[in-house]
This record gives structure tokens, sequence and C-alpha cells, in this order.
């Protein structure tokens, strides 16, 4: 809704506003955290997806773990919406080159792991791969919160 | 000439708010109230302002037995924010063309 007719604030005014704009996102800096069991949940269900993607050609219950793995992934988002600030790192330009970092290094272990495996047949790769799955989210999840945080403490 | 100021958004409080919901996808009742510092009712009638306009989207639910509410700047409204910020930054910006 615009109003082309009513009074215009002066370029001091407009200045103040813009300023209380960047107050305001610095004020949410603060509560930007995701919740404590998010991170260890996805690192697991992603562990659980590497783990069946390997071993998908040789066994049956591969196929049971990517279809848990699934079901998590589709439970997570829904959990996330009952916290008290619901934020996208992997959108919102604050973290999103850290984001895009993490899912890149978690295509790449996916892929080593595969090509690893059908090369030597080894299991324990798959469990190796899985271990670094879950750390890279440890790590990485609580990063993005941080990077995003940071970004709004910066806003100016 | 495109006109993106808004009168509803740029009222202070209403202002505020919308720079923090511009950030997020939703943001609890409380976690607005806190962060800017305002009492439940005003932020009540500010954020009921911009439901009325079309800007935001309430939601409620509950947790732990205890009922929150969400608030969230639909796509018009961050298409108004984005607007209006434009316009302030014009505004700014005109500004320091008149300095000597």
């Amino acid at each position: 809704m615009t109003n082309p007719q009513g009074a215009r604030p002066s370029a001091e005014e407009a200045r103040q506003a813009l300023e209380s704009v960047t107050l305001s996102k610095q004020a949410l800096a603060p509560y930007v955290r995701s919740p404590s069991w998010l991170y260890p949940a996805q690192g697991v269900g992603m562990g659980l997806f590497v783990i069946g993607l390997v071993f998908s050609k040789d066994t049956g219950w591969a196929m049971a773990l990517i279809a848990v793995s699934g079901v998590l992934f589709s439970v997570l988002p829904m959990l996330q919406t009952r916290g008290r600030l619901v934020v996208d790192v992997y959108t919102h330009p604050g973290s999103r080159g850290l984001s895009w970092l993490y899912v890149a290094a978690f295509l790449l272990i996916c892929v080593v792991a595969v090509v690893l495996y059908s090369t030597y047949s080894r299991a324990w790769i798959a469990y190796v791969a899985a271990v670094l799955v879950v750390v890279l989210t440890l790590v990485t999840g609580p990063a993005m919160d941080a990077r995003l945080a940071r970004a709004l403490r910066n806003a100016g | 000439m495109s006109d993106g100021f808004n009168d509803i958004i740029h009222v202070p409080t209403r202002l505020r708010i919308c720079s923090i919901l511009a950030e997020v996808g939703e943001a609890e009742f409380g976690v607005l109230r806190d962060a800017l510092d305002l009492s439940d009712s005003v932020l009540s009638k500010h954020v009921k302002v911009l439901e009325q306009a079309g800007f935001v989207t309430v939601r409620k639910g509950s947790v732990n037995g205890r009922t929150r509410t969400w608030v969230a700047l639909n796509k018009a409204g961050q298409k108004a924010f984005k607007a209006h910020i434009e316009e302030l930054r014009k505004l700014a910006a005109t500004g320091d063309l008149l300095k000597p």
C-alpha cells in the first residue's frame, strides 16, 4: 500500500529510520540459535543416509536406512517451526556461503564413500563416511548459526 | 514514477517489527517483544495493523501445553518492506546530494 500524497520524511528522518532498521536486526542476533537437538538429529539422519546409500546395492536394509533418514528429514523442519525463531540458515545471505560449503562437503563424502566402497568393498568405508558426516554436521551446523548471528550483529 | 514509501510500515515500531521479520521465516511473539523491548499490548496492536494491511501472517500453536503465536512477513509484506527501504535510501541519499 503506497501513499504518493503522504508527507515524506526528510533525508535526516529517512537516515534515522534506516538506522532503526539496522538496530532492530542487531537486536535479533542473540536469538539466532537452533534447538540443541537439531544438528545431532540431522547428523544422525545424514549418517544413516550415507550408510544406506553406500550399501544400497548389497543389502535390503540399506533402503530402510534411507527411508528412515527421509522420515527424519521430513519431521525435523516441522519440529523447527515450534521453535521461538524460524530461520533458514541455508538461504539467509549471512550464512548461505557456509551452508553451501556444508552441502558440498556432504555430497563429496557421499560420492567418495560410494566410489571407494564399489572399488574396495570394505564395510568400514560406509561407517567412516557416516561418522564424518555426523561430525561435519555437528561442527558446521552451529557455525552456520554463529555466522548468521554475526551477520545480523554487523548489519549496517 | 514508482513510489515504495509506505505509511503503514513507516511507523517506527512497525518498521522495527518488519526489520526483524524480514530476516527470519517466523518469529515468536515473545522474541519480537524482547528483541524490540516492547510491551505485549503495544506489539499486539502493531502486529494487528500489519496483519490487517495484509503484510504479516499470524500463526498460533501449542508448545508443551502453552499457546504460542508466531508472526511472519508474507510475500506482500516482504515486497512492501523492500520497496519502503529502497525509498528511504533514496530519501537519505537526497540529503547527501544537497550537502555542500
